[in-house]
């Protein structure tokens, strides 16, 4: 028996940019009715952003938009418009769900806060995303996951210690806080099957972000430590003592190889693979601990090694041996690596404007109720669908409503 | 801090979790469990080994002072048991009659071989959710490899857009290949959930680390995928396409993270903010500002410039930065809605008036050790159900009686051929 998980679930989803779409991608794929509310006067800027599909811009063609979007229906409603709010609060109160990633004061000014909106719907559960949340003295602060994950912490933990901190290369709490979103959501549409009770959930990038930080917030709260960057050595999580641990240069231009030796036995099947050159028994790394001791001395040793060796090389040849390695994949390893694919990574779809194109598909297999990507819409695709068909409006009321912009 | 909470409704409270994950798999269970689930740590008779995790409480190490350990059992209860043994194998699947979830991150096969796992175990409750977390999933050519966080990281991508350009890629700290797959493990757990609500019926999920790891990569990946472009690790800066934005600057007593001023929105007011100062140098005059302004008002499009005209602008700005601290930057740049964030400490974190206006880091008593530390607090807030620290982490078999004896119905005397037999 196979089925979508969350169907019959409906969600208004006024969600722009990054965060807000790609928790509502995950619900769409997965069953939900997803009914994106924009408005032509103030389109979604990730429609802006490059990569575009042919590097041509256009507001159907940006890749970043796309891949968030799809398996949702789409309509425009202009909120500004007096009569908007009407249309978009009868749609509210046939749905379960209203999503929303806007700086603060935008749902209030359109008076649909959760306190508006749950007399509208009085089981709704409405989720709002926000840079540090809807309350406190930073709740209209402007952000990008970029730079808000620096405030949280994520940088300056990154990196070397005798450098500055690192940022990294994608904006991590803006891939992050949609799964922790969706985690509170889910559980509240639990509660709310349960009980008949609806609610409100505030979810900040900011803590996420520190939430991510996990251990180091007790190591200094408890031993009164600032953790510091320190490269690629051994963590919280890591088998103590694992060495090697690190990143080594492999043959070509930019290729590493992560490789993590976590005890004496694997060190014995590491030396093994490399043949045993006379360096492996060197007295500083006999043993554990003193692997740990010179381990700066040890990792150039590794080094001469890989660096002979294509970086797949090292990964297969020390796998093969039980011992945990791996490619730094850049992006183009990435988009076709053996085992993503073989997962199903990316689906193929087509659209009117782009025509077929690669989408990627949740990282999870569900046996018997797996995702099922559905097309993205274009700008206003389902607008005639859903304020006839799910609203009730007569032609003469829907085209009435047109000319005055309502639906711009 | 507010030291009682209110006993109100906890979101997942009826439903009962065993939690048989390391690290990789902590964070799933910890989710659950701060959610309200009884989530019960299944650790090897004697105590499981991730408790030798440092660092510990006061730098001490003990099996019962391990924070990580501390920092991932929130909530949950803990009973030890042997997957080995016979009599720990009929414990077990005396457990999974009566559980909701199971979420384990054992290799491929590692309960099967025992002949305990999801087919045993769905046999004798079919609505059981099983979300079994591994490296790089159930099936397909890399299923038997190994990986430890790190090579999760670069497996999946990350770890190649991390890192200064003059030295080997780096890791995220602390361990995000880990969270990534826990997290993306309870958003998959939780799905399966509604649909065990609809249709009554337990499933198998696999999660795969790598997998979890390579959606935070999507984006970047795009350039590669629509341009032919790779986007490598860019130190302090980062590479949006071809267009390489310095990010963080020093400043008096720190860094701070800029998302790049050269868009219509912000560099009019960083101009005057500049200029108040003294300190715009060039950078008032007007052929700058049409390029600013041809850039449109998103920050995530920025003026097109030469790499010169970058250093230029970025030596201007790095010049002012340097003026003054991060708290000062932050709180004037957000005034003028410039986007500009401190780099924070662990410190300055558990000084920041957001995060202290929402009550966010939360007390939590240790009885053992007679004090009251301090946790992160709630990721998300739920105004009904609200996230909620209700016990520490368990003690190594703290919960055999209630559980086995309790609940399984097992006398004293036989817990004590159990423990004797090495099965709890």
């Amino acid at each position: 028996m196979h089925g979508l998980a969350l169907v019959g679930l409906r969600v208004i989803d006024f969600t722009w940019v990054g965060v807000g779409p790609l928790l509502t991608k995950y619900l769409a794929d997965f069953g939900a009715e997803v009914i994106r509310i924009e408005s032509r006067t103030h389109l979604d800027s990730f429609r802006f952003a490059p990569p575009f599909v042919e590097d041509t811009p256009g507001i159907e063609r940006s890749g970043h938009f796309l891949n968030l979007n799809t398996s949702k229906s789409h309509v425009t409603l202009n909120l500004k418009h007096p009569q908007a709010r009407e249309l978009a609060c009868r749609l509210i109160a046939q749905a379960d769900v209203v999503a929303e990633n806007f700086t603060s004061h935008v749902m209030e000014q359109w008076r649909m806060t959760y306190d508006d909106l749950r007399q509208v719907k009085p089981d709704l559960v409405m989720i709002s995303l926000s840079m540090e949340g809807r309350t406190g003295p930073h709740r209209e602060v402007l952000g990008f996951g970029t730079v808000l994950q620096a405030a949280a912490g994520l940088a300056y933990v990154t990196g070397w210690p005798d450098r500055p901190p690192v940022i990294p290369g994608v904006a991590y709490t803006d891939w992050t806080t949609p799964f922790f979103g969706l985690v509170a959501l889910l559980a509240a549409l639990d509660y709310r099957q349960r009980t008949g009770q609806g609610q409100y959930i505030d979810v900040s990038n900011l803590e996420v972000g520190v939430n991510c930080l996990e251990t180091a917030i007790l190591d200094y709260t408890v031993n009164g430590r600032i953790q510091m960057r320190a490269g690629n050595e051994c963590m919280v999580g890591d088998l103590p003592g694992a060495t090697p641990h690190g990143v080594y240069r492999c043959q070509g231009v930019n290729r590493w190889c992560a490789i993590t030796v976590g005890n004496d036995q694997e060190w014995r099947r590491f030396c093994d693979i490399l043949g045993h050159p006379p360096w492996t028994q060197d007295a500083r790394f006999t043993t554990a601990l003193r692997r740990v001791q010179h381990h700066d001395a040890l990792n150039l040793l590794v080094e001469t090694w890989t660096s002979q060796y294509p970086a797949e090389d090292i990964m297969d040849r020390l796998q093969a041996a039980g011992i945990a390695a791996g490619v730094v994949q850049n992006t183009a390893d990435l988009a076709c690596d053996p085992q993503l694919m073989h997962r199903g990574q990316s689906v193929w779809l087509d659209h009117p404007e782009v025509g077929v194109q690669r989408y990627d598909a949740p990282a999870f297999h569900l046996t018997d109720s797996p995702a099922q990507l559905r097309p993205v819409p274009t700008l206003g695709q389902h607008n005639a669908c859903v304020f006839k068909g799910l609203l009730g409006l007569s032609d003469a009321e829907y085209e009435a409503l047109e000319r005055e912009g309502v639906f711009e | 801090m507010r030291l009682m909470k209110s006993p109100l409704s906890q979101a997942l409270e009826p439903y009962r979790v065993l939690d048989l994950t390391q690290a990789i798999g902590w964070t799933c269970g910890k989710l659950l469990a701060d959610l309200g689930a009884d989530v019960i740590k299944i650790e090897p008779p004697g105590g499981d080994p991730d408790r030798r995790l440092g660092p510990f409480y006061h730098d001490a190490p003990h099996p019962e002072r391990s924070l990580p350990w501390f920092a991932a059992h929130t909530n949950k209860r803990g009973i030890t048991l042997s997957l080995d043994s016979a009599d720990g194998q009929a414990l077990w699947l005396a457990l999974v009659g009566n559980a909701d979830f199971v979420v384990e991150s054992f290799p491929p096969g590692f309960m099967d071989q025992r002949g305990i796992g999801f087919q045993q175990a769905s046999a004798r409750n079919p609505r059981l959710i099983w979300t079994s977390i591994t490296s790089f999933g159930h099936s397909g050519p890399y299923a038997h490899y190994r990986a430890s966080d790190l090579v999760g990281m670069a497996m999946g991508g990350l770890m190649s857009v991390c890192g200064d350009v003059d030295r080997p890629p780096v890791r995220m700290r602390p361990s995000q290949a880990y969270l990534q797959a826990g997290l993306q493990a309870t958003v998959a757990t939780l799905l399966a959930h509604h649909y065990r609500m609809r249709r009554g019926e337990g499933q198998f999920i696999d999660v795969s680390m790598q997998h979890a790891v390579s959606w935070t990569m999507i984006p970047t990946r795009q350039y590669w995928d629509l341009n032919r472009l790779i986007i490598e690790r860019g130190g302090t800066s980062r590479a949006f396409g071809d267009q390489l934005r310095r990010i963080i600057f020093p400043c008096q007593d720190g860094h701070v993270a800029v998302m790049g001023v050269m868009n219509a929105r912000e560099w009019g007011p960083m101009v005057e903010w500049l200029c108040r100062e003294g300190m715009a140098e060039d950078l008032a005059g007007a052929s700058w500002a049409i390029l600013a302004e041809h850039a449109g008002p998103d920050p995530l499009t920025q003026a097109a410039v030469t790499n010169e005209e970058l250093a230029h602008v970025y030596g201007v700005l790095g010049r002012f930065f340097l003026q003054h601290t991060k708290a000062e930057l932050a709180e004037e740049a957000q005034r003028r809605r410039i986007i500009l964030f401190p780099v924070h400490t662990v410190r300055d974190l558990l000084e920041h008036p957001q995060l202290l206006a929402r009550s966010f880091f939360q007390p939590l008593e240790h009885p053992e050790l007679d004090e009251t530390l301090c946790y992160p607090g709630a990721p998300y807030q739920l105004s009904e159900t609200p996230w909620q620290l209700r016990r520490r982490a368990p003690l190594i078999g703290e919960h055999n009686e209630v559980i086995y004896g309790g609940e399984l119905g097992l006398s004293r005397a036989e817990l004590a051929v159990l423990l004797a037999a090495g099965a709890v």
